[in-house]
């Protein structure tokens, strides 16, 4: 049903080189309404660039991008944030000397008028995350798993309709790694927020994302459910490598 | 918005007003009046610095104030209150279009320009015969009512000014500041307009820093070119860094300590410039966090955590 709908961003022909290297190449990629879709790869697949790419940071060296529909190419990261594409960073997506009440009141001020209002999205978007008992912690002095998920706060207070989180299981525990499964799941199923996520640890993408799109050399390789992926020969050889290389 | 702890504001300046009623001695009235103006211009300087910037154009913006409330005063004939406010109102117009030009670049790179700005505007000054030249404009007086009641004015008009700066940085769109100094492209991400945030910020301290220097004129009656280099700048972080940077209060009394001791040093035959350079270098090495600093306990260090 989602399916037929407009896609929330589609690239096309996405391109952007470095100097000779060609970081990505041609890429056609689809997010659909109210789906997780996981993008990996081996390092220097290409992912952080189509990040930087989708969300404004970087310009492409030639192709398009739509957001909600618009044509995006060239914008800005700012016009393409208030469409309502969200994205965290890799390291240290927060800020370290504010509070975390601070940090997540960050994503409000732009969308929330009103500093009740701005308070009750902050008290709302602490709760979904667990963070409420730390709302006036100083955010660097926390353990890492939970900035991980005051970077999340910060982003998802803006009540974006697109949310892309870079890497953002990194270093955490297995209890933390599920918790912020559920956290996910929840900003989807009762936000109706879809998820981009670019993520390394193989066995939480298998389990959240819809669709897994994996790159390679900056280039599409596959796209599925997560078990067509598990089962695609391409994407066993991209991560394992040629059984004749050696 | 955080609280803003009005009735200590309201006690505070309820003190310092009593206490220049009290000040008949034309000398502890000049050292009051430039405490207060030099107060003003610390606290400008900070402003800029929550978002992690070292504004030293701060030094020029003083000067276009004072420049402004001269010419308007003694060329143009404005009343004294419209001539006061045009100093305030021009630094703030120039302010944006010196900011929306500069304000791209950070750190050092914007420091210099606000060092090349500062001297080239008061290369300006000394070239243009309309405004004295040189040897500056003369005769820029306050009122006759005011008579006896300059330090109180000055430190009420400073005072008000300081307590505008302080509800900013306790309002959301100080918060967006600190974000700007943490981690600025994290609040790009959330639809914040960086760029316009910081010409904003820029624009409110410059407006305190030109109201600064139009307090200067009506205090000394008198301006020159080079009542304005860099050096009211390298003062004005001298008050900040001895005061202490993360409290409002720091600056004041920074403003408050150097320019009383500096003042003594001043009858002990000049060497006023090495008495503030070495008050900076004692600073930094036995406080770094400032006279509050000590007060107040140390703030966490940034990089903790775990």
């Amino acid at each position: 049903m989602l399916t037929e709908q407009q896609p929330l961003l589609r690239t096309k022909g996405l391109t952007r080189r470095f100097g000779g290297l060609l970081a990505v190449s041609d890429l056609d990629l689809e997010i659909r309404p109210g789906e997780i879709l996981g993008l990996i790869g081996p390092n220097g697949a290409g992912k952080s660039t189509t990040f930087n790419l989708i969300s404004g940071f970087y310009k492409p060296s030639a192709g398009e991008l739509f957001v909600f529909g618009e044509n995006c190419t060239g914008r800005s990261p700012l016009a393409i944030s208030r469409l309502g594409l969200v994205r965290t960073f890799q390291h240290g997506s927060l800020m370290r000397s504010m509070t975390v009440g601070d940090n997540i009141l960050l994503g409000t001020i732009h969308g929330v008028r009103g500093s009740a209002q701005r308070r009750a999205r902050v008290a709302e978007t602490a709760e979904m995350l667990g963070l409420t008992a730390y709302l006036a912690e100083e955010a660097g002095n926390l353990p890492h798993g939970l900035q991980r998920l005051v970077s999340i706060g910060i982003a998802f207070a803006a009540r974006p309709k697109l949310l892309c989180l870079d890497e953002p299981l990194t270093g955490l525990n297995q209890t933390e790694v599920a918790n912020t499964l559920v956290v996910l799941k929840r900003i989807r199923d009762e936000f109706g927020c879809s998820v981009l996520l670019v993520e390394h640890n193989m066995k939480a993408v298998m389990r959240v994302c819809d669709r897994i799109v994996v790159l390679h050399h900056g280039q599409h390789l596959a796209t599925g459910t997560p078990a067509e992926i598990r089962a695609d020969q391409k994407v066993i050889e991209a991560y394992l490598g040629h059984r004749h290389e050696h | 918005m955080d609280d803003v702890k009005l009735p200590y504001w309201i006690g505070g300046i309820a003190i310092a007003l009593a206490g220049t009623a009290l000040v008949r001695d034309a000398y502890i009235a000049s050292v009051v009046n430039l405490i207060a103006i030099g107060a003003l211009t610390a606290v400008s300087l900070r402003f800029v610095m929550l978002m992690g910037e070292l504004n030293f154009a701060t030094a020029a913006f003083v000067g276009i104030g004072a420049y402004t409330t001269g010419a308007t005063l003694t060329i143009l004939n404005w009343p004294f209150l419209l001539a006061l406010l045009a100093g305030g109102a021009m630094a703030g117009l120039v302010s944006i279009v010196f900011g929306y030009i500069t304000l791209r670049t950070k750190g050092p790179y914007f420091l210099l320009i606000g060092f090349a700005f500062t001297e080239a505007i008061r290369i300006l000054y000394s070239k243009s015969a309309a405004l004295g030249g040189t040897s500056g404009m003369v005769g820029i007086f306050p009122p006759m009512v005011l008579d006896g009641w300059m330090p109180t004015f000055i430190v009420a008009v400073a005072a008000l000014l300081i307590l505008a700066l302080y509800a900013l940085e306790r309002s959301d769109f100080g918060k967006i500041l600190t974000a700007i100094r943490d981690n600025e492209n994290v609040a790009r991400t959330v639809g914040l307009n960086i760029l316009l945030v910081k010409i904003a910020c820029f624009a409110a301290a410059s407006v305190a820093a030109g109201m600064a220097g139009s307090l200067h004129a009506f205090a000394n009656n008198v301006i020159s070119p080079g009542d304005f280099s860099f050096l009211v700048a390298a003062f004005a972080l001298a008050y900040v860094k001895v005061g202490g940077e993360g409290r409002i209060i720091g600056p004041l009394l920074g403003t408050g300590l150097l320019v009383v001791l500096g003042s003594y040093a001043l009858g002990l035959g000049g060497g006023e410039h090495i008495f503030y350079g070495a008050a900076i270098v004692v600073a930094v090495l036995l406080l770094p966090h400032g006279i509050t600093g000590l007060v107040g306990g140390k703030r966490p260090q940034a990089g903790g955590g775990h």
